[in-house]
């Protein structure tokens, strides 16, 4: 192995996933959203009695089944990048396998909304539905967003599609998007509707 | 025929190791889902604080497996790799402190 060979088998291996810039984008929500996770614990702490009366209302089967649901799709696109770089013609099933998980999540999320609302547990009901609508319906926003993007991946991972490291690059990012729709759920659900 | 351009055998051996991989991490990640609805939801244990310091704590520990070997951070540069463990530790230390303290 030539001494350039060797740095870009360096470089192969040591890559930021996607285009640097969207880290920032990704780094910035992680942070947004670990203050809005930190509001969650100060929001029970101070109510404490509110918290655990608006939790009992939640469906945490659902979220359960919706946590297992984003972490199957996020299997599929992890996998997917990966057979994607292999030259795999199947890679662009996976993405739309995600989709379908997507897809899913926002389903069991619709159903989960609409019991909640025929409940009577309106937005403005209490502090704590405020809270709980406004968090999740962000995250929500990510999965929508993420579906998206994952259409446009799953067409261009497509056999016919030649190969541009650009778009792979891009690929990537959309990926990386994914897995941050997945990570913000695991902690949304953890706070939400385990704490107590 | 994308295969054959990318050469030797080695890269989809290596391409397929991590997929394994992956699946791996992908049945703790379940395996950690199911027990800590188990501990949140179907009251296995009485105390909430320490309920909560578990929910936080695997919450913690998943967000760290999807950044590694889903985003895979693990191959990223070093300052990338740094700054998601600094979230992980960041994130858990904080959410304790204001749930224990607060």
């Amino acid at each position: 192995m030539t001494v350039l060979e060797t740095l870009a088998e360096r470089d192969r291996q040591q890559a930021v996933p996607g285009e640097p810039g969207l880290w920032v984008l990704i780094l910035g929500d992680l942070l947004i959203f670990g203050w809005f996770f930190a509001l969650i614990v100060m929001f029970r702490n101070e109510n404490p009695a509110l918290f655990a009366a608006g939790q009992a209302q939640l469906h945490q089967d659902y979220a359960m089944f919706n946590a297992l649901v984003l972490l199957t799709s996020s299997l599929l696109v992890a996998n997917g990048m990966r057979m994607l770089r292999m030259g795999n013609p199947r890679a662009s099933r996976m993405f739309a396998g995600a989709i379908v998980c997507g897809a899913v999540f926002a389903g069991v999320k619709a159903i989960e909304y609409t019991s909640l609302v025929n409940e009577g547990h309106l937005v403005a009901a209490n502090e704590f539905f405020l809270y709980y609508f406004f968090f999740t319906g962000l995250h929500l926003g990510h999965v929508v967003l993420g579906m998206a993007a994952l259409a446009v991946a799953a067409v261009w991972a497509r056999p016919r599609h030649a190969r541009r490291p650009r778009r792979e690059r891009a690929i990537e990012g959309v990926a990386v998007f994914w897995h941050l729709v997945d990570l913000l759920w695991i902690v949304l659900f953890a706070l939400l509707y385990l704490m107590r | 025929m994308n295969e054959m351009q990318q050469g030797p055998g080695a890269v989809d051996t290596m391409g397929s190791a991590e997929m394994t991989r992956t699946l791996l991490v992908w049945f703790v990640l379940v395996g950690a889902t199911v027990s800590t609805y188990l501990i949140g939801a179907e009251r296995a244990i009485n105390s909430d604080r320490i309920v909560a310091a578990m929910v936080i704590g695997i919450a913690a520990v998943k967000v760290w497996l999807v950044a590694w070997q889903f985003m895979e951070v693990n191959r990223a540069p070093a300052g990338l790799r740094h700054a998601i463990n600094a979230y992980c530790v960041g994130l858990v230390a904080l959410l304790l402190a204001l749930y224990l303290i607060g």
